[in-house]
């Protein structure tokens, strides 16, 4: 098979692709095999430009952007990576079809540049070889070119072209090598060329070819793998060069099972280390940047429902996520890295071992690593997991991860257990982080003996081989990865959090104002200068006029949104007060179970309304110090402490285990198809944190007497 | 052979793992990680089972 002109069979487009409808650009699609440098080089391509949308009608996240060029302009767009375009399941399937102009309301492109990766020929060329066949326009993409150098790899791009018939761009996406030539062969493809040709004559030769070069004629995967070798060889590949014995070394030290073990341990603690020591300056500055804003418009807003919605639902809302970026941003970053090493496949082989017992493939490790950040991104990057059973599952129990939302509930419990012993507070947060582990394996276990029976897929994972990571690559996936976590996550709970505010700060009407406060409000003085009378509490002064002229203070006191009195009357407090007895078995009463009401949607809602039950300013729920020690003074009506041990863990047990997150419940929903699937993990994940917390409450309350 | 089974022995294949092809084993055990065709698959012993592989010796004959 090897030597002379070998050729493929090209079907001709079964009809015109005209160029988008959207932006009258033309289309070009980016496809390659997964781990051959393809978003790399998208990110080269386009800069900070992309955009990252769902293909209509499915949960395909594809990524596209506008790219510039003097040849002209057109629309570059991030296809999933696939190994194979005529077979696979999900993302691989659905990438297939779009390239294909399978999917609904989608043209094909009109051009495909098919990554290659250099080190690797004939594997990547059995893409190309599909790619060729379907038809459109395309141009190669030799990436990994300063690798290959590297290896001493001479590849014959001339012969490389005519085999393939296309134009070949070698390039680097690490160094940025040969990408305005690439980008400038891509723009010149759509600009005058159409979808080679072959005559009928051409294709019935190629294909007596293939046959007679086969020795197992019923297998067409072998055929276009000694095609592809056969390319390969001719264009300088040495099939038999040395394979590099210090990645054999590499690989037989991660994937033993004592060192593996070992460096994957060190690598895991690493990293969680890495997000939560150096998060920490980026998170207290974006506190404090908000804190500062919401307090210059409270100081510019008059007081009133306008105030309130701006500062208490508008700026909490939005900071109350954007808090979490630095972490969201840190854990890509290094996982970015990782992946680039090559060393996060392995880690997943090793972690098949322990993950297969509880019924989960090793492929599902990355996304519960990401779930430590967020569940959102987590659940979309199961799609990688080809099994639906496999994938269901871990779907299910990714949210059982302590992500970073959780952080604000487990400080506030540790400081109030702990308030003087951080030793004792970090193992708050490790046994509250180990309990979301267990449970997630645990829950894996249970779904697996019962509404998805069956075994996980046996392993099959490409080990990628050993490289430096780019950092530029990695800062871009980073920028696009946040973009990403504002946009869908942001703008969702940004929302709820409105929603959140309007259950707690409605109705405001007159009451009836406490004893002390009335004797604040009848104070002349500071009702004529418009004064707030009593702490959390403004006063309206009703002026009723007396024989001496004198201003008269009704003892009314309008509240504010937001205040303590304001929230007992709310409906979220009147919520909380109808199920208080639903949850008095696990300790908490009518204040906690409104935080447990309103953190349904957001789960880290709870500090702060916790904090505004407290009767503090929503400024002092900030500060994690003045938060503990208002809540660590709320009392029972008995007078025993409220947030006494067995309250508090069971408090941290509940939020460790609900699910508590509304926008998960819609990542849920669409990435499972049905609602069926969100209620359910709902459903298991209430119950489970319900009676790990009464178990917990229960038997801590009868062993402190 | 259910469509899960089916499909991993489509992807074994798409990956290189076809008839014909020099296999060199990385690491042995229950998870293997084997070279071919230049690319480095780990799979599962489960998997590796249904591979049929004559041995031959480091110079390309059979030992």
């Amino acid at each position: 098979m090897s030597g002379g002109t070998i050729s493929l069979p090209v079907m001709k487009p079964e009809r015109p692709t005209p160029p988008s409808a959207q932006s009258g650009l033309p289309r070009i699609a980016l496809v390659g095999n997964p781990n051959a440098g393809k978003t790399t080089l998208f990110n080269r391509l386009t800069g900070l430009r992309a955009k990252t949308s769902n293909f209509p009608g499915t949960t395909l996240e594809s990524r596209h952007a506008r790219v510039e060029d003097a040849a002209g302009a057109f629309d570059l767009i991030d296809l999933p990576g696939l190994y194979s375009a005529a077979v696979g399941q999900s993302e691989e399937r659905l990438a297939s079809d779009a390239l294909r102009g399978k999917l609904p309301g989608i043209e094909a492109p009109d051009a495909v540049v098919v990554v290659v990766d250099a080190t690797c020929l004939s594997r990547h060329l059995y893409l190309a070889s599909e790619v060729r066949e379907i038809g459109l326009p395309m141009v190669v993409a030799l990436t990994m070119m300063d690798e290959a150098r590297r290896r001493g790899l001479v590849i014959c791009l001339e012969t490389l072209a005519r085999e393939l018939d296309a134009p070949v761009a070698p390039v680097s996406g690490r160094t940025g090598e040969g990408v305005d030539a690439l980008r400038a062969k891509a723009a010149a493809l759509v600009k005058g060329a159409d979808a080679p040709e072959v005559d009928e004559a051409s294709r019935a030769a190629g294909m007596v070819e293939r046959i007679a070069c086969a020795s197992c004629t019923a297998c067409p995967h072998v055929n276009r793998h000694r095609w592809a070798c056969g390319v390969g060889e001719a264009a300088g590949q040495d099939l038999d060069a040395d394979p590099s014995p210090w990645q054999d070394r590499l690989d037989r030290v991660l994937t033993h099972p004592a060192w593996g073990s070992l460096v994957f341990g060190v690598v895991m603690a690493g990293l969680f280390a890495l997000i939560f020591q150096v998060a920490a300056t980026p998170m207290d500055w974006i506190d404090q940047a908000f804190a500062s804003l919401g307090g210059a418009a409270a100081g510019v807003l008059p007081d009133g429902v306008l105030s309130s919605f701006l500062v208490d639902g508008v700026i909490a809302g939005v900071g109350g996520v954007v808090i979490f970026l630095p972490q969201v941003c840190l854990l890509f970053f290094v996982l970015t890295l990782l992946e680039d090493t090559g060393y996060l496949a392995r880690a997943a082989f090793m972690a098949d071992r322990v993950m297969r017992k509880v019924g989960l493939p090793g492929k599902a490790f990355v996304p519960m690593l990401s779930a430590h950040a967020c569940a959102i991104p987590a659940i979309m990057s199961a799609k990688v997991i080809e099994s639906r059973r496999d994938r269901l599952i871990t779907i299910l129990v990714l949210p059982l991860m302590t992500c970073s939302a959780r952080l604000p509930v487990y400080s506030m419990v540790a400081a109030l257990l702990f308030a003087d012993s951080p030793l004792m507070g970090g193992l708050v947060f490790f046994g509250a982080y180990m309990l979301g582990i267990v449970a997630a394996l645990g829950a894996s276990l249970v779904l697996g003996k019962t509404v998805l029976r069956g075994k996980p897929q046996d392993l099959v994972l490409e080990m990628p081989r050993f490289r430096r990571p780019s950092l530029k690559a990695a800062l871009l996936t980073v920028y696009d990865r946040g973009m990403v976590f504002l946009k869908k996550a942001g703008t969702v709970i940004l929302a709820i959090s409105i929603c959140i505010w309007a259950a707690t700060a409605f109705p405001i009407g007159g009451a009836p104002a406490s004893e002390a406060q009335t004797r604040q409000a009848q104070t002349p003085e500071a009702a004529s200068a418009g004064e707030t009378l009593a702490e959390g509490l403004p006063a309206t002064p009703a002026l009723t006029g007396d024989p001496d002229g004198a201003p008269q203070v009704e003892p009314i006191v309008l509240s504010e949104p937001g205040s303590g009195e304001t929230l007992t009357r709310s409906v979220a407090g009147r919520l909380g007060k109808f199920v208080e007895p639903v949850f008095e078995p696990l300790g908490f009463d009518w204040r906690i179970s409104v935080g447990v009401m309103t953190s349904f949607a957001a789960r880290e809602v709870v500090v702060s309304t916790l904090a505004i039950v407290a009767g503090l300013e929503e400024d002092d729920a900030e500060d994690p110090a003045t938060l503990t020690e208002a809540m660590a003074a709320m009392r029972r009506p008995d007078g025993s402490v409220l947030f006494d041990t067995a309250t508090s863990l069971s408090l941290l047990v509940f939020f460790v285990l609900a699910m508590q997150c509304l926008p998960t419940q819609a990542v849920t929903r669409r990435e499972t198809g049905s609602w069926g699937w969100a209620l359910l993990q709902l459903g298991y994940m209430t119950v489970l944190a319900y009676t790990a917390s009464l178990i917990v409450y229960q038997c801590v309350s009868a062993l402190s007497g | 052979m259910d469509e899960g089974d089916h499909i991993m022995l489509i992807r074994l294949k798409t990956m290189g793992l076809v008839p014909g092809v020099a296999v060199r084993v990385i690491r042995g055990g229950p998870r293997m990680i084997v070279a071919a065709n230049g690319v480095r698959i780990g799979l599962a012993r489960a998997v590796a089972r249904h591979v049929g592989v004559t041995r031959i010796a480091l110079g390309g004959g059979t030992p």
